[in-house]
């Protein structure tokens, strides 16, 4: 019954609040995770996995693949491969982190409400100090792995996260995402620097790339998601400005990406296949970004309450390809960036 | 001479699948406090700071 979780949240939350501020730890949204009488929790390994947010941190391991890759000289294998281990696990605590501090809002949304603590497999705490311990071993094993400068990148970027993005902006400001979106940005910049132990221009391009691209990727799926970011009071574009001037800021966003995308032909960062690739990758996204601002995506009484991202009314399919596209684009973007760096190698 | 204990008051015994799922959780964390022993290792031995 659909009602059964949702109730046990309810008489659990009491407790749980209970416990979690008895132990020192108040000041994070929770609700529903809860212990039993024994004080043994349900939670599983895997449990411990999906706070980590594995879908990001797919990304997030590609993404800095990609930087280390193609940064000017070369890491040995096994440093590489630590680095790499090292980023994604710093970007799985740092997830770990953001569902300790959202339980409150995750238990209420359909997208996250089947998360480990809004289910009650564990309690927040045991996420925090989960996430704590994660990101102190991610750093310092970064350091060993390659340099400061990457492992001081890593600490930022969590700090960013949980802070910057999770505890202050998320809540306060329809722009959350436009600022927030720099932690997803990080990772290329990190794998750039555990190489040469440097922040340069290259290494900055790969990072807007990534931070121009996250509001027209995120508010084109608020736009059929908004009643769930409603309903939990987190300001999102569409809820604060409306649907009309969130499709005008995504067709804006769309055109500075472009621009931004070509960036890497000027640096000489990306060459012939990756200018072919990035005009075409970004004419359909600025295609797409034009159907949805000229779609009335977003425009309804009673906002789709599905548990898949792609599930979506007919009013808001141009949004929600957008979304889908989004990520194709990102992974076709750095995945030719990549192939050039390879064939590039290879050919030396 | 005998070990003192009190008898234990409020306890609840655990369930079995939380008792499942404790011991699948302990050997987890032992897997992995030896498989990171083992990455730091290996990654100081390729840094150069523990000389081969």
């Amino acid at each position: 019954m659909a009602s059964g979780p949702e109730h046990k949240i309810g008489e659990a939350a009491s407790e749980t609040i209970a416990a979690f501020t008895s132990s020192g730890l108040s000041g994070s949204g929770l609700s529903g995770a809860s212990l039993s009488g024994s004080g043994l929790s349900l939670a599983e390994p895997s449990d411990y996995f999906a706070l980590m947010k594995p879908r990001v941190m797919s990304l997030v391991v590609f993404t800095a693949w990609v930087g280390l890759l193609l940064a000017p000289s070369q890491l040995p294998l096994w440093n590489a491969l630590a680095s790499i281990i090292c980023i994604a696990a710093g970007a799985g605590a740092s997830g770990a982190l953001n569902m300790w501090y959202d339980a409150d809002i995750d238990a209420q949304m359909s997208r996250t409400k089947k998360r480990p603590i809004p289910q009650g497999k564990m309690a927040p705490r045991a996420a925090l100090g989960f996430g704590v311990v994660i990101s102190a071993a991610s750093v310092w094993v970064l350091y060993i792995a390659s340099n400061w400068v990457a492992a001081a990148l890593l600490a930022f970027t969590i700090f960013f996260y949980l802070v910057i993005y999770t505890m202050w902006l998320k809540r306060r400001t329809p722009q959350n995402i436009v600022i927030g979106g720099a932690a997803g940005a990080f990772p290329p910049m990190i794998g750039y620097a555990a190489v040469t132990g440097t922040v340069t221009i290259d290494s900055i391009i790969l990072f807007m790339i990534i931070f121009i691209w996250t509001p027209p990727h995120f508010w084109a799926l608020a736009l059929y998601k908004a009643g769930d970011y409603g309903k939990v009071g987190i300001p999102m574009m569409p809820n604060v400005v409306g649907p009309k001037s969130t499709r005008n800021q995504i067709m804006v966003y769309s055109v500075i990406l472009a621009i931004t995308a070509m960036l890497p032909i000027v640096t000489g960062l990306g060459g012939a296949l990756y200018a072919f690739a990035a005009v075409l990758l970004n004419l359909a996204f600025v295609a797409m970004a034009y159907k949805v601002w000229t779609s009335r995506a977003g425009e309804r009484d009673k906002a789709a309450d599905e548990a898949s991202l792609y599930a979506v009314q007919a009013g808001d399919r141009a949004a929600r390809n957008l979304f889908a596209f989004s990520i194709i684009y990102l992974f076709a973007m750095f995945g030719v960036l990549a192939a050039e760096g390879l064939l590039r190698g290879i050919s030396i | 001479m005998r070990e003192y204990r009190d008898k234990p008051q409020n306890f609840v015994e655990p369930t079995d699948a939380e008792i499942r799922a404790r011991t699948k959780r302990n050997i987890a964390i032992a897997a992995a406090l030896l498989g990171f022993t083992a990455f730091v290792f290996v990654t100081m031995v390729s840094r150069g700071v523990i000389p081969t």
